[in-house]
């Protein structure tokens, strides 16, 4: 591993700062459980890491009445246990239990898993269908994105190159009468990355679909909303050949690789399978 | 608990607090005042020849000592067939391949510098598939090899397998393909070299073979093997690939002889996978027959086995593959040919079930086919063949105990064969048969050891039998505190220093426990007959009449006549003309070296398993859940039941990895998945829900209070158990491993059976 600076920054505005004076060759450090492991490999080489975690207004899990507000520091250990979020976006809740391992979870975070900008990151599909939006801290001030708009490629972002930092990630309340559904696959039951992932939410009025949203996960260089999927869904009863097509449209989507871990051929195979499952959960 | 005081009770490892709380030293712990960090540079390609070699660059890092390359190397080669350079001078076969190494103050600079030499490649063209090496054209990897065939193969007949072929009533054949994985040890390689006095070398290893290791050290190097003394630290697995000597072991002498200093080689996890021997893939085609009523009339094997670019102990493996092959099941015809050929890939060396985990997967498969044809149920087929007691196979092993039967029934029983499934779900079976009384693969397949009673009532058992994990040390120890009527934690065993132990061939063919044990007994017998004569004046007994029980020597006649051990040991030591007790025992077992026919008692008694597993394939995914996995073994005498548990239990784990998940994948001679997210070992989550351990017992009476070897047993059946079950489930025959989710899913999906 090369040798690098350390920065524990104790201010937001110290981190941006310490970031923009070394555009390109900084990087934020949260768990640093994408990010050491990629320097130990050689996959990254940063001059200064720039480590958030002790400033506390990155941390933390607050609920409002229309929307939640998870701190980019939370890890993915109390996502899975916070009251707040079982209760009302179980969906993330159960997708953070279900990644990584216990060590992993108490130190990987919320927002290195979106900045790390895997296209298999798990969080990343359920956020999208939730409609979640990023908060960003830039030297030039704040701002808020739509989630899917955050991801620019494989490891590339909004903020990659030390543009900025991600603050946090804000959901609104899933309105009532929303289903949502998240399937993965993965060869093994734990410590594995998804080779597809497919999430879908759809909010029912009077029996029709009023709203669906449906996102993929590692098909693409990014997590992938697909609109042609959820214009398939929308107001229709959502009858078996409505999710079929949603389904065919999404397949239409996935422009899967094929690598070590799967050939592409399997992943569209999976890819449509885990659609149907998500499918056929959230419009039972 | 059939009258034993310490055999047959489940007791903790000895070892296991130590490794459980992290005081156990293992050799990366190992730190010398002086000591230099060696790292090695590997070849840029899979096949090149190598036009310059310029370190100078290198000498130039701060902290470097010393940088060698085979310019500076005069040594021998080394592996089975001494077909391997230590430091390759002017052609590289392999990715693997060291070309130069550097010793320096720290890890990093030794990194630095390597980076730093410049190597001029004129790549050639390579080869990575066995078929293809043989092809005409094809580059040759070593000259005396011509077709890349190298001249160690194997060819068994007994009767003749063609004709019993054509006459059988029911025939099944097929061809079997097995992948490349490796051993995973929880320790990578290390290699710590020490020169002192006199030019003497003490070599801190991980080694399975101590003092075969001392042999080649001195083969290759030229240091006197008197001279060599090997010591072994705590060892962080080995499962085989410990059973001979590689570069980087070498490396670290020259280098330590270069500097004048220590030198200390560690692996990074990447090197691991990418430079340590592999299980060898396979490629198996196998018949076999059946009369009417099910009796197996004959077998038929030709395998082709992927060598890599040099030669280990993988050439060998087709040895054990061959006694599964013979003499699983009576079958009186048989017919089994073997080669390996040189491609430009990794090489393949031991790895637990050498071989027979290949043999099994096709030879068991095969089973189900025949039982299937000739209409018998597969429990009932494998009963009509099981082997018996007293019978002889066609290799002439003399099968004494023999618990096959029982452990067919009490597998098929436990998983509900025959029972109700639910959709997609299967059961599947497959047996095994292994050496289990030692296996006789060297002149010597013997073990010595030296008890020591000392003065408080402490035995200390000095050995030379390695202990890798499998809970050897522990079974030694029990035996010795059995003989003796000693408690557990009175015994100890020292064996990390070939200056103190006696020989031993090393920790393989699942024979420690059993050799090793029947050593410790000669050993304490020896010193019963010492303690005998001494106490029985003492107490006014006869000697023929004293027991040794609750650390005391008792008259089984009178046992109000008794003494505490230790006061005899006392009383014979301090005295004029004083004596000490110490015993010695060296166990050399009844087995035989086999001839070039491959005939012979290669081991003095045969261990025997029936797995069976309940599986759930996801037609839509390919995925396979086992539920529930039977493992029944006859191991004989169950010395220590939780170490025998803890066996299979790994073996399961690393078995069912083998069948469904492990696998190195390769482009063109590099590895693509070097690291534990890609290479996909299984975890708990991933196990069975269910298991269940069952033990025959036959109570050998070879075998250390009726104790068989057991640990390569557990992952030979397992693949063939898991295709088996699948089969069972979805109605398709997989004879090509691993059973990823992928590969099944396309296997259904070919046979119109995907959903
Ligand atoms: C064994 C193992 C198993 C894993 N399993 C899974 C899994 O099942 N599913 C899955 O999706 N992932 C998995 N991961 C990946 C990883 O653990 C997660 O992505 C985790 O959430 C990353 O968080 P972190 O805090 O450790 O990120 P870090 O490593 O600290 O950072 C990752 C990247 O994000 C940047 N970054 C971090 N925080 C910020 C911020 N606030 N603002 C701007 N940039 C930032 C960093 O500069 C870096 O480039 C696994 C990793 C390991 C080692």
């Amino acid at each position: 591993m090369e040798k690098f600076e350390y920065l524990k920054a104790q201010s937001l505005r110290e981190a941006v700062d310490a970031l923009a004076r070394n555009r390109g060759k900084a990087a934020v450090l949260a768990g640093g459980t994408d990010a050491i492991p990629a320097m130990r490999r050689g996959k990254s080489s940063w001059k200064l890491l720039v480590d958030v975690k002790g400033i506390p207004s990155l941390g933390g899990i607050k609920a409002g009445s229309r929307a939640v507000s998870i701190g980019s520091l939370t890890t993915l250990a109390e996502l899975a246990s916070n009251p707040v979020i079982i209760e009302k976006l179980p969906v993330l809740s159960a997708t953070a239990l279900n990644m990584a391992s216990p060590q992993v979870r108490n130190r990987g975070t919320v927002g290195g898993n979106l900045c790390n900008a895997a296209p298999s990151a798990d969080l990343a599909p359920p956020l999208i269908v939730l409609g979640a939006k990023v908060k960003i801290v830039a030297r030039g001030g704040e701002r808020t994105i739509p989630i899917e708009e955050f991801f620019e490629g494989p490891g590339i972002t909004a903020i990659s190159g030390g543009r900025g930092i991600l603050a946090s990630v804000i959901i609104p309340l899933p309105k009532p009468g929303t289903k949502i559904s998240f399937k993965t696959h993965t060869p093994r039951m734990a410590m594995d990355l998804s080779l597809v992932s497919v999430a879908a939410a759809v909010r029912r009025d009077k029996g029709r679909i009023a709203e669906a949203r449906v996102a993929l996960g590692a098909c693409a260089p990014v997590p992938l909303r697909c609109r042609d999927a959820e214009e398939a869904l929308a107001g229709t009863s959502g009858e078996a050949s409505d999710a079929e097509r949603a389904v065919e449209a999404l397949c239409a989507a996935a422009r899967p690789i094929g690598d070590v871990r799967a050939s592409a051929g399997y992943r569209r195979d999976m890819a449509k399978e885990m659609a149907r499952r998500a499918l056929a959960e959230v419009l039972s | 608990m059939s009258g034993f005081a310490c055999v047959g009770r489940k007791v903790h490892k000895i070892d296991a607090f130590d490794k459980v709380t992290g005081r156990a030293v293992y050799g990366h712990d190992l730190r010398i005042p002086g000591m230099l960090h060696g790292r090695i540079l590997r070849s840029a390609h899979a096949h090149a020849r190598i036009a310059e070699i310029d370190a100078r660059p290198a000498l130039g890092v701060p902290g470097v000592h010393a940088v060698i390359t085979a310019a500076d190397a005069k040594t021998g080669n080394i592996g089975f067939l001494q077909d391997h350079p230590v430091l390759k001078g002017d052609r590289v076969r392999s990715f693997r391949d060291e070309v130069a190494a550097v010793a320096a103050s720290s890890e990093e600079a030794a990194e630095e510098a390597c980076s730093r030499i410049i190597v001029k490649y004129e790549p050639l063209p390579a080869v990575f598939d066995p078929f293809e090496a043989m092809a005409p054209g094809a580059p040759q990897l070593h000259d005396s090899a011509p077709a890349n065939i190298i001249k160690f193969g194997y060819d068994f007949n007994e009767g003749d397998a063609d004709k019993a072929l054509e006459s059988s009533a029911f025939t099944a054949e097929g061809t079997f393909r097995t992948h490349y994985v490796t051993h995973c040890c929880m320790e990578t390689c290390f290699a710590l070299a020490v020169f002192g006095r006199g030019g003497s070398l003490t070599f801190h290893s991980s080694t399975q073979i101590p003092y075969l290791m001392q042999n080649t050290l001195s083969r290759v190097t030229g240091v006197p093997a008197w001279k060599i003394r090997i010591r072994q630290p705590v060892i962080g697995g080995a499962f085989g690939s410990k059973l001979d000597v590689y570069p980087y072991e070498i490396i670290a002498i020259l280098l330590a002889q270069r500097t004048g200093r220590p030198v200390k080689i560690t692996y990074t996890r990447e090197e691991e996978f990418r430079c340590t021997p592999t299980r060898q893939p396979m490629v198996i085609r196998m018949s076999a027959g059946c009369d009417r009523e099910g009796k197996l009339t004959a077998r038929k094997a030709e395998a082709v086995l992927d060598n890599g670019a040099y030669t280990s102990w993988g050439i060998t493996t087709p040895h054990i593959m061959l006694t599964g092959i013979s003499s699983l099941y009576k079958v009186p015809n048989v017919s089994f040919k073997a080669f390996s050929v040189y491609t430009n890939n990794a090489y393949a060396s031991a790895f637990r079930g050498y071989g027979n985990p290949q043999g099994t997967f096709a030879n068991e498969q095969l089973i189900d086919e025949l039982a299937l044809k000739a209409g018998i149920d597969p429990v009932e087929f494998r009963l009509r063949n099981a082997n018996t007691p007293g019978s002889v196979t066609p290799q002439r092993f003399r099968i004494t105990t023999c618990g096959l039967s029982e452990c067919i029934r009490k597998a098929a029983e436990r998983i509900g064969f025959g029972g109700p499934k639910a959709a997609n779900e299967g059961v599947g079976i497959a047996c095994m048969f292994h050496v289990g009384g030692g296996g006789r693969v060297y002149k010597s397949d013997g073990c010595g050891v030296i008890a020591k009673l000392d003065d408080f009532g402490r035995l200390s058992l000095m050995t030379g039998a390695t202990e890798i994990g499998t809970g050897s040390d522990t079974a030694m120890a029990m035996i010795g505190a059995e003989c003796l009527g000693l408690p557990l934690d009175a015994v100890s065993v020292i064996n990390d220093d070939t200056d103190v132990g006696p020989w031993d061939v090393g920790i393989h063919a699942s024979r420690m426990t059993f050799i090793g044990g029947n050593a410790v007994i000669m050993a304490c017998e020896d010193i019963k007959d010492q303690l005998r004569e001494h106490a029985a004046p003492m107490i006014g007994s006869d000697p023929k009449n004293l027991e040794f029980r609750d650390s005391k020597i008792i008259d089984c006649m009178n046992p109000d006549r008794n003494i505490e051990i230790s006061r005899v040991v006392r009383a014979v030591h301090f005295r004029e003309k004083g004596r000490m007790i110490v015993g010695k025992g060296f166990y050399d077992p009844p087995n035989e070296f086999q001839g070039k026919d491959f005939r012979g008692n290669v081991s003095s008694t045969y261990a025997f398993a029936a797995h069976a597993v309940r599986v759930r394939v996801d037609p839509s995914t390919g995925k396979i859940a086992v539920l529930k996995f039977v493992a029944a073994h006859d191991v004989g005498r169950a010395i220590n039941p939780l170490g025998l548990e803890g066996q299979v239990h790994g073996a399961i784990a690393q078995g069912l990895g083998f069948a469904l998940s492990e696998q190195l994948v390769y482009d063109k001679g590099r590895l693509l998945n070097d690291n534990f997210t890609d290479y996909k070992m299984l975890l708990a989550r991933d196990m069975p829900a269910e298991i269940e351990i069952h033990f025959i017992e036959t109570d050998d009476p070879e075998g250390p209070f009726g104790a068989k070897g057991v640990s390569e047993a557990g992952i030979i059946p397992i693949p063939a158990a898991v295709a088996n079950a699948v089969a069972d489930a979805v109605g398709i025959r997989i004879r090509t491993l691993p059973m990823t989710p992928e590969n099944v899913h396309s296997a259904l999906k070919a046979a119109g059976k995907a959903t």
